[in-house]
């Protein structure tokens, strides 16, 4: 079938074709800079305009009028990696307390406050290594969320109760209870985690560890959790989309400048722990199929091989065609499905293989399957296709994303946060862009190999908790 | 006032304020009038309540261009050049519930094959062709629609719209790929009872649907044809559910309308309207059954999953926008008071929210979550309660408002992006509505009243539950509700009895 040979594009966006072509134009689309005049401009090498205000807080402001919306995101260093001992889920349950009433807003105003504004996508996560606070605002209300974001800053500590820490400890050992105890072998990932982290290591236990201690937190501990960590000076606040800079910076000196700190932050910390080893876990759940985990440890966030391994486990079960796929559920019909993900982290990240089996068969026969295709990949390099696919398939969808304001505060930063130097948006897509066949090979053989891993394998009993126990720890010698 | 601000603030950008280390120098703003305190924030009137919004930006959905081919096909273009992107989505009626006769399993299994290979192009050259284009599409099945959807930078989405008209008019369904396809289903549904939220919500479609119902089947799993399915039943099946008499092109973005037009002709025009094929037919009405709480049995689980709802009218009736707002009061704004009720007060649930499924026959609206096992009837009994008193009383006007002005705004959010525009666009043929209906939506959101709220919200009695749980630790909770009739199935999703409790 011929090509098409009549352009139905607008005038002047003609020319660019092609992966590389198509990367940098929506590059440059997306990297915006403030045009007003007397607005601030990004400094050089900067991503967009930033301006520090005196109390250390860092902000964003990257100003376009493509739509009346402005994307929001303020990040806090603070995670699950930083509750303290004998504490998990303090860093969870301090942001919800945040949301839930300040000096200034009731309980339930925060949320109410925005749905009435029409804000949409707010968001307020807790992670291994950081908490964002995330909304899209109409433009008209920018300045919605810079009154709540500075309240819970600011005001937080003032108004947190008995009555509110016990209401919002209910709400997250739910929480912890429906993504652990009660899903399918939910307890997987944290007892992977335990087996590659040490036990000093911040990580180990995972992200949504064991929630009974928390149980018995008392209000001074949430207090100083939330001085010592979220703090002016430890923050960053983007803003993008439909705003006049001069007038958002404004409004951000209003609300944010007098916030006050006092002390250091002391952040829990920890390296890239390297197994010496193969540890296999046995694990039983009340679960329908057999399962598998192989667990790496892997270059922290943004470090040399980190994108690598992204596109590895694009290659490997991203598409219909991924070769995990491909060999396990289509040639030998041995899983149900099959996924892979590079899960990065800034103390050490994880690459993951998970596979469920068909009725029948069992956790050793993917084992062996997944090395074998392992082995495949450490011994030659995918073909141009393959990865020139795996490229596509992983950058294509959040590319496409940018266009939403909120996505671009959350791209910028991110940028801020891993001190991305030059175009924020180009660098990230160059990142990936600049990726060869032969260096997934490389980074397949340096970090995947085939004795220094933890292989957990879920095996159904009626007798097991749904989310899983551990049965059996094997340090396993090859 | 602005110039001033203006000024102030270039002064103060031009101040001292030191970067943090490792990142170039940056445009920095000196000090504010007073110090921070150390450790202390002063507080200050304007803290005491909400900004007040600045003055509204004029706003309106972008005009729609509407166009037909000569063989029926409809095409509806939104233009906007702020980004060098166009999105795309092909939808043609009828979809998993348009044809009864079809089994919706089989349906959806050739609408995801055929995106694997034309006549023209083997599947490699399909997803190379994707790879080099920097395209993002795909195919897939909705309730109502067969669906084909492309995102693409403006220089190649025509190659990218060749590639869709390909797929759609002219896929090979090759045997490789019905095989490879037909045994990843088959395989799936060896793990389907493991999801407890899809077990809930299949058995909630047939409660108030019943089961026989278009909307109903379209969530089976189709263990009973898969299996077995072959090459020459997708091949008859795609020539059934698909014509250009019913498809409808919604492209958006960086294109020129009347030159669009032309080339969709050109491509789209040789697919020949088959004169034997018949439309989808209206979608039948709901016949649900007397029961009003299914139970089924997930032995040892701590949590249960419930699925709560009721049919509501189809999306092009008049009543439609007050139906989308009552469902923001259950639960579909976080700041409901259903939500609220649920989460903050009885602490039974992190993740519990309100659904409303737009659909071109009867739509559904429920609310889902998992919950404490032991706060089961209670959390039934407050959403019960919540319906109850939007049916029999209405809303305060607080939440009114708030639900009101939430979904009046959503449209802005909606068309912020190329793939929201279609995606919006697209509602317009999928469910039958006019051209202005962006243009209108706002304002008749804004008239809703108590009283409409009143009325769209559904009756109580019309409600039905299913809890996916521990079904011993749950009958006393359930018998104490005096609900009627209880239906009780195996982890398997077999009925196993109908209890009086």
């Amino acid at each position: 079938m011929s090509r098409p040979s009549v352009r139905i594009a607008s005038a002047g966006r003609a020319g660019r074709t092609g992966l590389a072509g198509v990367v940098a134009l929506l590059a440059a689309s997306f990297a915006t800079h403030a045009r007003a005049q007397g607005a601030p401009q990004a400094p050089e090498g900067a991503p967009v305009p930033r301006v520090v205000l005196p109390n250390g807080l860092v902000v964003l402001l990257a100003e376009d009028h493509k739509a009346p919306v402005v994307g929001l995101e303020l990040r806090y260093p603070v995670g699950s990696r930083d509750d303290p001992p004998g504490r998990p889920g303090l860093a969870a349950l301090t942001q919800r307390l945040m949301v839930r009433a300040t000096k200034h807003l009731a309980p339930g105003q925060y949320e109410r406050e925005l749905d009435a504004a029409g804000a949409w996508d707010v968001k307020s996560t807790t992670s291994l290594d950081r908490t964002e606070f995330h909304a899209e605002v109409p433009a008209d209300r920018l300045a919605l969320p810079l009154w709540l974001w500075s309240d819970q800053m600011g005001f937080f500590v003032e108004r947190v109760d008995d009555k509110l820490v016990a209401e919002q400890l209910a709400v997250v050992l739910d929480e912890h209870t429906q993504k652990v105890d009660s899903a399918p072998a939910g307890r997987l990932h944290d007892l992977v985690d335990a087996a590659m982290y040490p036990p000093e290591h911040p990580y180990h236990g995972g992200w949504l560890r064991g929630s009974t201690e928390l149980a018995s937190v008392t209000v001074r501990e949430v207090r100083a959790f939330a001085e010592a960590h979220y703090r002016p000076d430890q923050a960053t606040l983007a803003l993008a989309g439909d705003l006049e800079s001069v007038r958002a910076l404004a409004l951000v000196h209003r609300y944010f400048a007098p916030v006050g700190t006092a002390g250091k932050p002391v952040r829990a910390d920890g390296r890239r722990p390297h197994l010496d080893r193969e540890v296999r876990l046995t694990v039983a759940a009340h679960v329908e199929l057999p399962m598998v985990m192989l667990a790496w440890s892997t270059p922290p966030s943004h470090a040399p091989g980190d994108a690598e391994l992204d596109l590895v486990a694009q290659i490997l079960a991203g598409s219909r065609a991924g070769w995990l796929r491909w060999k396990l559920v289509d040639e030998l019909k041995i899983a149900t499905q099959v996924t892979a993900h590079q899960s990065s982290r800034e103390l050490g990240s994880q690459f993951a293989v998970e596979a469920t089996a068909t009725r029948g068969h069992r956790p050793e026969e993917l084992v062996d399957a997944i090395d074998h295709v392992l082995e495949k990949l450490r011994a030659s390099p995918p073909d141009d296709y393959a990865t020139e696919g795996a490229t596509t398939g992983y950058l294509v969808d959040p590319s496409f994303g940018l266009e939403q304001s909120g996505a671009r505060a959350d791209r910028f930063a991110e940028c801020e946060e891993y001190r991305v130097p030059g175009g924020c948006v180009e660098a990230w897509l160059t990142r990936y862009t600049s990726i060869h066949a032969a260096d997934l090979t490389a980074v397949a053989v340096r970090e995947l190999p085939v004795d220094r891993r933890v292989v957990a394998m879920v095996f159904p009993a009626d007798d097991a908790p749904i989310g899983g126990e551990l049965r059996d720890v094997a340090p396993r010698q090859r | 006032m602005r110039r001033a601000i203006g000024r102030a603030l270039l002064v103060v950008v031009l101040g001292g304020c030191s970067p943090r280390a490792g990142f170039p120098a940056a445009p920095v703003m000196a000090a504010p009038a007073e110090p921070p305190f150390p450790g202390l924030t002063p507080d200050a009137p304007f803290r005491a309540s909400a900004p007040s919004p600045d003055p509204r930006k004029a706003w309106s959905p972008p005009p729609i261009h509407e166009s037909r081919l000569a063989n029926g096909m409809r095409l509806l273009v939104v233009e906007r050049h702020a980004t060098p992107l166009v999105a795309a989505r092909l939808l043609v009626r009828g979809g998993l519930a348009g044809f009864p006769s079809e089994p919706p399993a089989v349906v959806e299994m050739a609408t995801d094959v055929a995106f694997h290979g034309s006549t023209t192009r083997s599947e490699q050259d399909v997803y190379g062709t994707m790879n080099k284009l920097f395209a993002d599409a795909g195919t897939y099945a909705t309730d109502d629609d067969v669906c084909a959807r492309l995102r693409a930078a403006t220089t190649s989405f025509d190659a990218g719209l060749v590639l869709l008209r390909d797929v759609i008019v002219t896929p090979s369904f090759a045997n490789t790929v019905v095989d490879f396809e037909r045994q990843r289903r088959v395989a799936r549904l060896q793990k389907d009872g493991d999801d407890a939220s899809r077990v809930a919500l299949r058995l909630l479609y047939a409660a108030v649907y019943g089961p026989a119902h278009p909307y109903a089947r379209a969530r089976l799993s189709g263990a009973d044809v898969l299996p077995n399915v072959s090459r020459d039943e997708l091949v008859r099946v795609w020539k059934r559910v698909v014509d250009p008499a019913d498809a409808t092109l919604v492209v958006a973005g960086d294109v020129d309308p009347a030159a669009l037009a032309a080339r969709v002709e050109s491509l789209f025009g040789a697919w020949k309207h088959d004169p034997s094929h018949a439309p989808p037919p209206d979608l039948p009405p709901p016949t649900p059954g007397p029961v009003r709480l299914v139970v089924v049995d997930r032995p040892g689980a701590v949590q249960a999953t419930i699925a709560y709802g009721a049919t509501t009218g189809p999306a092009s009736s008049s009543s439609h926008v007050a139906r989308a707002i009552v469902h923001e009061m259950l639960g579909g704004m976080s700041s409901s008071a259903l939500s609220q009720t649920l989460r903050d007060e009885l602490g039974a649930t992190a993740f519990g929210a309100g659904f409303y499924a737009w659909k071109r026959g009867p739509g559904i609206a429920y609310w889902e979550g998992s919950v404490d096992r032991d706060r089961t009837a209670d959390v039934l009994r407050a959403l019960d309660a919540r319906v109850r008193e939007l049916h029999e009383r209405g809303p305060a006007q607080r939440e009114l408002d708030d639900a009101k002005e939430r979904f009046a705004r959503s449209l802005a959010e909606g068309f912020e992006t190329v793939g929201g525009m279609v995606e919006y666009v697209s509602q317009l043929p999928t469910y039958g509505l006019p051209l202005d209906e962006f243009a209108t939506r706002e304002a008749r959101a804004r008239a809703v009243t108590a009283g409409a709220v009143r009325a769209a919200a559904p009756a109580p009695e019309a409600m039905r539950a299913v809890i996916v749980g521990d079904l011993p630790a749950l009958r006393a909770q359930l018998a104490s509700l005096g609900w009627g009739l209880i239906e009780e199935h195996d982890a398997s999703g077999t009925l196993l009895r109908t209890v009086t409790r």
